[in-house]
């Protein structure tokens, strides 16, 4: 897939997947590449971005294997921010492809 | 290349981030290396996995709007990379430490700092408020002046840490590696503990100064009203002696004694007043600066509307 349609959309899937119940960074990563295949990398800095920008809450849990976890956990303010990128997506998804179906049409 | 390698070359990209920072996305990517060999993958597969290096790296810096072309070209020339586990970890005791203690002495610094500001502050404004019975106005000046030097001590933080930030990404910075010896921090507490040291000084001389000249002007003041007062009951005792004398009292040596004791009294209390110091001079300049400020904005008024009118 295009690398640029997937770095669009990779916020809003971390924060989609976060949503759905605290994780720590490595379970995001898997969670994250069931949906697209990126490089396991890039999704720490993201995290990082949005704990930055108070999208995101951390807290260390321990784990009976290894050392204590940093859980992510989404703010009020990454909910209202993930509610927005939804919408966003929403309409630039349909205006895409109802594009390409005119498009298809004309021919 | 091993988890540790890895790690060191990482951290040597990321430099320009705080040590927090630095530690803090590091240790997400030491987990997720040591959680992929829980899986069964050698460290060289799970390390290969996050792709190019400096890829990476660039991408850590944009979610931190640092551009990723900074400081690039020499990654890792702060600290050879050491080889061995062992003498690794040292490495990173030594370097956790050192970025501690750093943190703490700059906070420690810049509360202390804070601290001399905030005390000359109150010492300008008890000078103000003792001041103002004496000087009508003046009470705007001081605040103006304030302003501009916290404005002007602002701007040397942010410059003096902005050559801290230069002299870290050049390399020059003692290696952080040992920790301990930090002349660049030391030098740092000198001038900032001189600098407040000055600063303090300068109040206390402000302070002492305005007291001085409190004292002066009440002496003059109290001197000026009692010498008054007297002049004003000697004034009352010739008048009642002109009363009186026509009347047949003998009191023309008193009447004397009292017009001359007016004269005198007054004559001293006119001149104690005069001694009191004042500052009519500055005002006046301050009028004349006000009135050409608004002359200049008038001014500057008048070139908007003359463009805008040709437009």
């Amino acid at each position: 897939m295009n690398p640029q349609f997937k770095k669009g959309v990779l916020e809003l899937i971390v924060l989609e997947s976060v949503r759905k119940k605290d994780m720590y960074g490595y379970e995001l990563v898997e969670d994250v590449s069931q949906v697209v295949d990126v490089n396991e990398g890039t999704i720490y800095p993201l995290l990082k971005r949005l704990t930055n920008e108070h999208y995101f809450e951390t807290y260390l849990r321990e784990s009976t294997e290894g050392p204590p976890r940093k859980y992510y956990h989404l703010t009020a303010a990454g909910i209202l921010h993930r509610d927005l990128l939804e919408a966003e997506w929403e309409e630039f998804q349909t205006r895409v492809s109802r594009f390409l179906k005119e498009g298809k049409e004309h021919e | 290349m091993n988890k540790e390698t890895f790690l060191e070359e990482l951290r040597g990209y990321l430099r320009i981030l705080e040590d927090q920072e630095q530690e803090d996305i590091l240790e997400e990517y030491a987990q997720h290396i040591d959680m992929k060999i829980q899986k069964g993958l050698t460290e060289e597969e799970a390390i290969r996995d996050f792709g190019p290096m400096k890829e990476l790296a660039a991408e850590i810096l944009e979610a931190y709007h640092v551009k990723p072309e900074f400081d690039s070209k020499k990654p890792a020339a702060r600290m050879p990379v050491l080889k061995g586990a062992g003498i690794s970890k040292i490495g990173t005791f030594f370097r956790k430490t050192g970025s501690f203690l750093k943190t703490k002495t700059k906070a420690c610094i810049q509360g202390t700092g804070r601290g001399f500001h905030w005390f000359g502050r109150k010492c300008r404004e008890l000078a103000a408020w003792v001041r103002k019975p004496f000087s009508g106005r003046e009470e705007m000046k001081p605040a103006v002046d304030y302003e501009r030097q916290e404005i002007e001590a602002m701007q040397g933080e942010a410059g003096r840490q902005q050559d801290m930030e230069e002299r870290r990404a050049a390399g020059t910075e003692p290696a952080v590696f040992s920790g301990q010896k930090k002349p660049g921090a030391i030098k740092q507490i000198c001038t900032v503990f001189g600098r407040g040291i000055k600063r303090l000084w300068s109040w206390i001389v402000r302070l002492s100064i305005w007291w001085m000249r409190l004292l002066w002007n009440l002496t003059w003041l109290f001197m000026s009203v009692f010498c008054g007062f007297l002049a004003m009951i000697t004034l009352a005792g010739l008048g009642a002696g002109l009363i009186l004398l026509p009347q047949g009292y003998p009191l023309l040596g008193i009447l004397i004694i009292c017009l001359g004791g007016m004269l005198c009294f007054g004559a001293l209390s006119c001149g104690a007043y005069s001694l009191m110091l004042r500052r009519k001079k500055e005002v006046i300049e301050r009028f004349t600066d006000i009135s050409s400020m608004a002359g200049n904005c008038s001014v500057k008024g008048c070139g908007e509307r003359d463009t805008t009118e040709l437009e």
